[in-house]
């Protein structure tokens, strides 16, 4: 191979490496790698060749630590995050659906209709009893909270949502795993939807419902920061509970652990303005 | 900043070969004789936990010199401790003290 060539060679795979790397690195990095191949070949061309098998997995572990350091950055205590997080998942559900012609047909049949209507009105029966599995009736965490009017609207817009967006979830992954069905089992097809319907809902109705008592009820962020009150031993003599608190410094959710204790249920108690300035970044 | 105790053995050798003085990824491989796949991403790895800082040269100088300018790394205070912890779990580490001698 002509130097000529070889050069051509390198700046190639230089250029081809160069687009893996992150966009805001990317002069940077090609500085230096233009910098050390340059001081390499004048010396010796054929270390060059072996110090340029180093550039695609160079560029590789950038971009690798620049997933890494976005994927660390996710606020994943934010509300919006959460709709996110199940907007993206319903993408990527209904993809996977009607991706498949045989399916996207099944969908607008009368199959698909009955289904979607039996998964939906099961989904409607799962809430009563999912929000005692949740503790979500018994959690006095709305009571005596500060949120304004717009705030409390908020809050059922997300939890509505939430549910929306858990349910079209659960019914399009409920297809799937009916379809994944062996031919022997499709005589027990319509007993096999109820009972898929009956286990997704009841898992993602008691998830839409526990997430939304972890929340503050104010600005509707994860709460996090669990604390444990009370001393075992002293079991009937303590308040054992464990308090979670609002990183935004709204209040905290205290979750008794004996009924005997300070409060009865789950209860938010909130905490007034003098507290924010310890919750200052 | 990640634990030292988690360093691997290549990442304290790399990092032992900066503190004698090998400042560039070319000179790591030759004094450690790793590939450059491994070399340069652990230089970005340490660099991004803060165990060692890249500067560049000046580019004055590179331009007088009629040559790029290239970018050197040096180990931070960090690096040091967790190249001391390291030379505790590596003790092969310790022995490899060769500075650079500089070319005639």
């Amino acid at each position: 191979m002509s130097p000529h060539q070889q050069l051509h060679r390198l700046h190639r795979i230089l250029h081809i490496a160069g687009a893996i790397v992150p966009k805001g690195q990317r002069s940077l990095w090609q500085a230096e790698w233009v910098a050390e191949i340059r001081y390499v070949y004048a010396e010796d061309p054929a270390a060059a060749e072996s110090l340029a098998q180093g550039l695609l997995p160079d560029a590789m572990s950038l971009r690798l630590l620049d997933v890494q350091h976005r994927w660390a950055s996710i606020d994943w205590r934010d509300p919006a995050r959460c709709i996110r997080f199940l907007i993206g998942c319903l993408v990527v559900l209904s993809a996977v659906n009607f991706v498949q012609p045989h399916v996207r047909h099944l969908l607008s049949s009368i199959w698909g209709i009955w289904t979607f209507g039996t998964f939906v009105t099961l989904a409607v029966f799962a809430v009563p009893s999912t929000v005692v599995v949740s503790g979500y009736g018994a959690c006095e965490a709305y009571r005596g909270d500060a949120a304004s009017a717009w705030q409390r609207i908020a809050r059922w817009r997300f939890l509505i949502t939430k549910f929306v967006l858990a349910v079209l979830c659960g019914y399009l992954l409920a297809v799937q795993v009916i379809l994944l069905l062996p031919p022997v089992l499709k005589p027990l097809e319509g007993g096999l939807t109820i009972a898929c319907g009956l286990v997704f809902n009841a898992i993602t109705m008691t998830w839409v419902f526990t997430d939304q008592r972890q929340r503050c009820p104010t600005c509707m962020r994860s709460l996090r920061n669990p604390a444990h009150m009370g001393v075992p031993s002293w079991t009937l003599l303590h308040a054992n509970a464990t308090e979670e608190m609002c990183d935004q410094g709204h209040g905290l959710l205290h979750q008794p652990e004996w009924r005997t204790s300070w409060f009865e249920n789950a209860r938010w108690v909130q905490l007034d303005r003098t507290w924010r300035e310890l919750f200052r970044d | 900043m990640p634990d030292p105790a988690r360093l691997s053995h290549t990442a304290a050798l790399i990092l032992k070969a900066l503190k004698e003085g090998f400042a560039y990824g070319f000179d790591i491989m030759e004094v450690t004789g790793l590939p450059s796949g491994t070399v340069y991403p652990a230089l970005r790895r340490m660099e991004a936990a803060e165990l060692i800082e890249g500067s560049w040269e000046s580019e004055q100088k590179a331009l007088r010199e009629d040559r790029p300018p290239r970018r050197y790394y040096k180990v931070s205070r960090a690096g040091n401790q967790a190249l001391a912890e390291a030379e505790k779990k590596y003790p092969l580490i310790a022995q490899f003290a060769r500075p650079k001698v500089a070319k005639a």
